[in-house]
C-alpha cells in the first residue's frame, strides 16, 4: 500500500473513532474520559491558583523575593510530570489526589510569575496617584494594581490551563483516568487511530479553553487598559522574560 | 505492551536489583543519551526559529498567522505529537521525540525572538539607520544583541521544558532518562524511577544555569548600567 494513503487512513480512522457514538457512552467511553480530563485539570488549576496567585501578588507588590520566585519556578518547570505520576503510582496506586498535585506543579510557575510581573509592571505614576488620593497599601493592591495587572494574570492562567490540560494526558499511564487512557492503551495495543482520535479531542479542548480565556479577557479587563496598556505591557522587557511556560 | 526485554533491546545497561549501588552506569548511559537528544532538538529548533522570526519581524503581516500556528502546535500534548509524527518518522524510534522537542523549541523561540526584536527602541534603530547600517547589518549588529535577554529567556524555557518532556518518550519505549521511569514503573523499582526524576531535574538546572551564564557573558552592557 502507498505509505501516504496509509498515513491518511490512520488519521481518518481516528476521526471516525472519535465521532462514532458507539464509543461515547459508558464509564469507559469518550464522554466520561473528557469529563474526567476536565475535572482533573480544573482541580489542579484551582489548587495552583490558590497557592500561586497570593504569592505572585505579594512578590509583585513588595518587589521582594523575585529572584527566589523565578529560581523556584525553574526548578518546578524542570520536574518531569510523567516521572512524578509514575512514582506516585508505585507509592499509592489507587489514590488520585497526589496526581492532582503533580499537575498543579506545572501550573504554579506561569500563574505566580505572570501575577508578579503584572503587578510589578503597573505604571509607577498610577501607583503614586493611588497613594496620593489616600489608598492604603492593600487598597492599592486590590483596587489599582490587580485590575491593571489583569491582562498578564489572565495570560498566565491561560498558559497554565494549556499546559495542565495537555499534560493531564500523562494521568492515563496506568489507566487512572482522563483522555490519556486512550492514548496510552492505543500505543500499547498499536491501535494508533485511537491515539489520533484522543489527541484530536485534547487539542480541541485546549483550543476551546484558550478561546474561553480570550473571551474572559475581553469581558474582564477594563476598557481603559485595553489598547494602550496591553501594548505597553507586551512590549516591556520585564514581562516578556517572565511570561511563557514550559509545555506539557 | 513492550516488555523490559524489548525496551532494552540493543545494549543499554540494565538496572539490577532494588538499590542504587551498582546501577550508576544505567544513569550515566541515559543521561548521556538525554544530553544528546536535548542538544539535537535545541539546535534544530534554533536553526529554524531565527529565519522564521526574522521573517515575522520584517513582514509583520505574517506574524499573527505564524503566532496562531505556533499556538496550535503548543496545544498538542507531547505524546500526541509523537503519534502525529509517527506515520512520517516511525512510531518507536528516537526521531519523533527529537522532532517534537525541536517543534516546541521553535514555537517558544520564535515568539521570544520576535518580542525581543520588537522591544528594541525605535530611536536605537533610527540611530543605526542614521549611521548607515544596512538591513542585515542592523539586524545582526544592533537588534539581535539588544534582544539577547529575551532570546536567552526563551532558550532557558525551551531547554528546561525539552529536558523535562523528552522523558514522556519513555511511554513509547524511548526517551532517554524517561526509560528509567517506564522501566521503574513496569518492574516496581522506585529507586530507579526516583533516580531518573532527580537526574532530569539536575540536568535541567545545569542547562538553565549554563544558559543564564551565557546570557550574562553576552550582554556586558546591561551590567555596566546597573553597576
Amino acid at each position: 500500500m502507498d505509505p501516504g494513503a496509509h498515513r491518511m487512513s490512520v488519521l481518518v480512522e481516528g476521526v471516525q473513532w472519535l465521532f462514532d457514538s458507539g464509543n461515547w457512552w459508558g464509564n469507559r467511553g469518550i464522554v466520561a474520559r473528557v469529563v474526567e480530563h476536565l475535572e482533573y485539570s480544573g482541580a489542579a488549576l484551582g489548587v495552583a491558583f490558590v497557592i500561586a496567585f497570593p504569592i505572585g501578588l505579594i512578590i509583585g507588590h513588595t518587589g521582594k523575593g523575585r529572584f527566589v520566585a523565578s529560581s523556584t519556578a525553574n526548578v518546578l518547570r524542570a520536574v518531569p510530570t510523567y516521572g512524578v505520576v509514575s512514582l506516585l503510582f508505585i507509592w499509592r496506586p489507587l489514590t488520585l489526589w497526589p496526581l492532582l498535585l503533580a499537575l498543579a506543579i506545572l501550573a504554579l510557575p506561569p500563574i505566580m510569575l505572570n501575577t508578579a510581573a503584572g503587578i510589578a509592571n503597573v505604571d509607577p505614576q498610577t501607583r503614586d496617584a493611588a497613594e496620593g488620593v489616600g489608598l492604603t497599601g492593600f487598597q492599592v493592591l486590590t483596587k489599582v494594581e490587580a485590575p491593571c495587572a489583569l491582562p498578564l494574570i489572565l495570560a498566565g492562567m491561560r498558559s497554565a490551563a494549556n499546559q495542565v490540560i495537555a499534560t493531564a494526558t500523562v494521568l492515563g499511564v496506568k489507566g487512572q483516568g482522563g483522555l490519556g487512557v486512550f492514548i496510552f492503551s492505543g500505543y500499547g495495543t498499536q491501535r494508533y487511530y485511537i491515539v489520533y482520535g484522543a489527541s484530536i479531542a485534547i487539542i480541541a479542548i485546549v483550543l476551546l479553553v484558550e478561546a474561553a480565556f480570550a473571551v474572559l479577557q475581553r469581558r474582564l479587563v477594563s476598557p481603559g487598559l485595553r489598547v494602550a496598556r496591553i501594548g505597553k505591557q507586551l512590549r516591556s522587557r520585564k514581562s516578556i522574560t517572565l511570561v511563557g511556560n514550559s509545555a506539557r | 505492551m513492550r516488555g523490559a526485554a524489548t525496551r532494552f533491546a540493543g545494549n543499554p545497561p540494565y538496572w539490577n536489583g532494588p538499590q542504587l549501588s551498582g546501577n550508576w552506569d544505567v544513569i550515566r548511559y541515559y543521561t548521556a543519551e538525554h544530553i544528546r537528544f536535548t542538544l539535537i532538538a535545541l539546535a534544530l529548533g534554533v536553526l529554524f526559529a531565527f529565519p522564521i522570526a526574522y521573517l515575522s519581524h520584517r513582514r509583520p503581516v505574517l506574524y499573527p498567522p505564524i503566532l496562531a500556528m505556533t499556538n496550535v502546535v503548543y496545544a498538542i500534548p507531547s505524546l500526541a505529537l509523537f503519534a502525529l509524527l509517527g506515520p512520517f518518522l516511525g512510531y518507536t524510534n528516537d526521531k519523533p521525540i527529537i522532532v517534537a522537542m525541536a517543534l516546541y523549541t521553535l514555537v517558544i523561540l520564535v515568539r521570544n525572538i520576535v518580542e525581543g526584536l520588537r522591544a528594541v527602541p525605535r530611536n536605537v534603530t533610527d540611530a543605526a539607520t542614521g549611521l548607515g547600517y544596512g538591513r542585515l547589518r542592523q539586524f545582526a549588529g544592533v537588534e539581535l544583541p539588544l534582544a539577547i535577554p529575551t532570546i536567552i529567556a526563551g532558550m532557558r524555557l525551551a531547554a528546561v521544558s525539552t529536558i523535562s518532556l523528552i522523558t514522556v518518550g519513555g511511554a513509547i519505549g524511548k526517551g532517554a532518562l524517561g526509560r528509567m521511569f517506564a522501566d521503574g514503573i513496569d518492574r516496581g523499582i522506585d529507586v530507579e524511577l526516583t533516580s531518573g526524576v532527580i537526574a532530569v531535574v539536575l540536568l535541567a538546572l545545569v542547562a538553565d544555569a549554563l544558559l543564564l551564564t551565557a546570557g550574562w557573558l553576552l550582554t556586558p552592557w546591561t551590567r555596566a548600567r546597573t553597576a
